[in-house]
């Protein structure tokens, strides 16, 4: 049995331990879905928020092998909700925390421009991106957590970083 | 690089990606992650009843409720700690018209209240839906503390507790309710007006009253003075000292005429005049406002004085759909 799938057999059982794993292997999952949606201050409650609602829910998880589509589709409903109740009036951009405002002197761009930049394009592009360059994604993979088929994935991959390129070029980020 | 290589290396079959991608890549890298729970602390959420034998129920109650129109108005129940129970007319996760909330002492609730708000439950409260008036949205809360959010127009929005009755004005508040009645009421935002037998009492942002079993006690600000709160405390209990009132009146400071204010009605004869003298000391009273109309409580009056402690337009607090205005 595949070592993930054990993993979430376990978490089932109780295992506190396995789902501990669970969590290191996906949180840059959620979190990617997750910033895709919402202000970051924000975002590290919900990704919390979003694993202790999978471990209460753990029981109606069909298919051990589908747990992280399994996952990614309750961050993004956690997300939706969120929204709803903030009534879409808070926007992503909020003061960032000095870590994410530092650029690296080598590579001239900081975190908080860089995922600025990412969420100011639709969302389609928005999340693979973030699953791309946050989650640190393969194509194949984004398509397994997303549903897109890995037609979609590719268009969204390509087009999502032309935008991102114009989007820096205007404001003056790095080139390639 | 040739476009293939970097759709390649995007797809993640190979090659590095081009200069401007590895750094975004690389700034992103350093977004923090939230730290891990300790996850053998942490209460996972559960649904309390097997899913299916809650489904076959939901879906039962549902061609019920839906035959007798309340389905349409069911509000979503979240659970946010523990395992809230959902009792009387309640179905799957939300409460119609007649259910009620628990939470036990390790639980939290979350009630939507369809298009005025939201309210968040304390552990070991109960709170239930009970009929309001016209399109006013009404619950009440037992025992135990609320959160209320209410984003909609003044007087639709009204928690009934043993002591009285809590109506929003736009406002967030906290309300506490202990089995025997005593409890608190403070806003955090915007204003409540908590009616018993009559009264009226107009509870600001930066205010609270406590509740007690016999009654309400008046509004006084959360940074009041030390001795001023404990003059007041002092004068809310029913073996008051014959000297109560003297302390709260010798210790008010300006801000606090909003709780003298609340006095007037409460007091008669030569205590009034005293609280009544003791507000034109503190503030700027109207000058085309008589005193006798003041201590003969002519609404009127009232109003004008509560205007000139800073508080706007009673009426706002007052007027509302269906409120009369009450009589003090």
């Amino acid at each position: 049995m595949p070592v993930e799938t054990a993993l979430v057999a376990a978490a089932r059982r109780g295992d506190r331990g396995a789902f501990g794993e669970l969590y290191r292997r996906h949180a840059r999952l959620v979190q990617s879905i997750v910033l895709a949606r919402v202000p970051v201050d924000a975002a590290a409650d919900l990704v919390q928020d979003v694993f202790v609602m999978a471990m209460g829910r753990l029981g109606s998880l069909r298919d051990d092998a589908a747990f992280a589509p399994w996952l990614a589709t309750i961050a993004r409903r956690r997300a939706a909700d969120w929204r709803r109740r903030a009534h879409d009036t808070v926007p992503l951009e909020e003061a960032s925390t000095e870590a994410m405002a530092e650029v690296d002197p080598a590579r001239g761009l900081g975190a908080q421009a860089a995922l600025d930049a990412i969420r100011s394009l639709p969302e389609a592009y928005r999340e693979t991106l973030l699953l791309r360059f946050v989650a640190g994604l393969t194509g194949p993979e984004i398509a397994t957590r997303t549903g897109l088929t890995h037609g979609s994935v590719r268009v969204n991959l390509h087009r999502g970083v032309a935008m991102l390129r114009a989007r820096l070029a205007s404001e003056g980020g790095p080139n390639g | 690089m040739a476009e293939r290589e970097e759709d390649a290396a995007l797809w993640g079959e190979g090659g590095a990606l081009p200069g401007d991608l590895a750094r975004i890549e690389h700034a992103l890298a350093r977004l923090p992650l939230p730290p891990e729970p300790d996850w053998t602390a942490v209460a996972p959420r559960r649904r309390g009843v097997p899913v299916l034998a809650y489904a076959a129920a939901a879906a039962l109650l549902v061609a019920t409720l839906a035959g007798l129109g309340l389905a349409r108005d069911a509000w979503r129940v979240d659970t946010l700690a523990g395992s809230p129970s959902l009792g009387g007319l309640a179905f799957g996760g939300r409460v119609a018209l007649g259910g009620t909330i628990a939470t036990d002492r390790r639980s939290r609730a979350r009630l939507e209240v369809r298009g005025l708000g939201e309210v968040e439950l304390e552990p070991g409260s109960v709170l239930r839906r009970v009929p309001g008036r016209g399109r006013e949205r009404r619950l009440a809360l037992d025992h135990g503390t609320l959160h209320a959010r209410v984003f909609a127009p003044p007087r639709l929005f009204v928690v009934e507790t043993r002591v009285g009755v809590a109506t929003d004005l736009g406002c967030a508040y906290t309300l506490s309710v202990a089995p025997d009645g005593e409890g608190r009421l403070a806003v955090t935002s915007g204003r409540v007006t908590f009616t018993h037998h009559g009264l009226e009492s107009f509870v600001p942002a930066g205010a609270w009253c406590p509740l007690m079993p016999d009654g309400v006690g008046v509004p006084r600000r959360e940074y009041a003075g030390d001795a001023f709160l404990a003059a007041v405390a002092a004068w809310d209990r029913a073996d008051r000292e014959a000297d109560a009132l003297e302390r709260v009146l010798a210790t008010a400071e300006a801000s606090d005429a909003i709780t003298l204010w609340h006095l007037l009605p409460r007091v008669s004869g030569t205590e009034r005049e005293r609280v009544a003298a003791r507000i034109d000391e503190l503030i700027d009273v109207p000058a085309d406002v008589s005193r006798e109309r003041v201590l003969e409580l002519e609404p009127a009056a009232l109003d004008a004085w509560w205007a000139a402690i800073g508080m706007g337009d009673a009426s706002e607090w007052r007027a509302g759909p269906g409120r009369k205005v009450l009589p003090w």
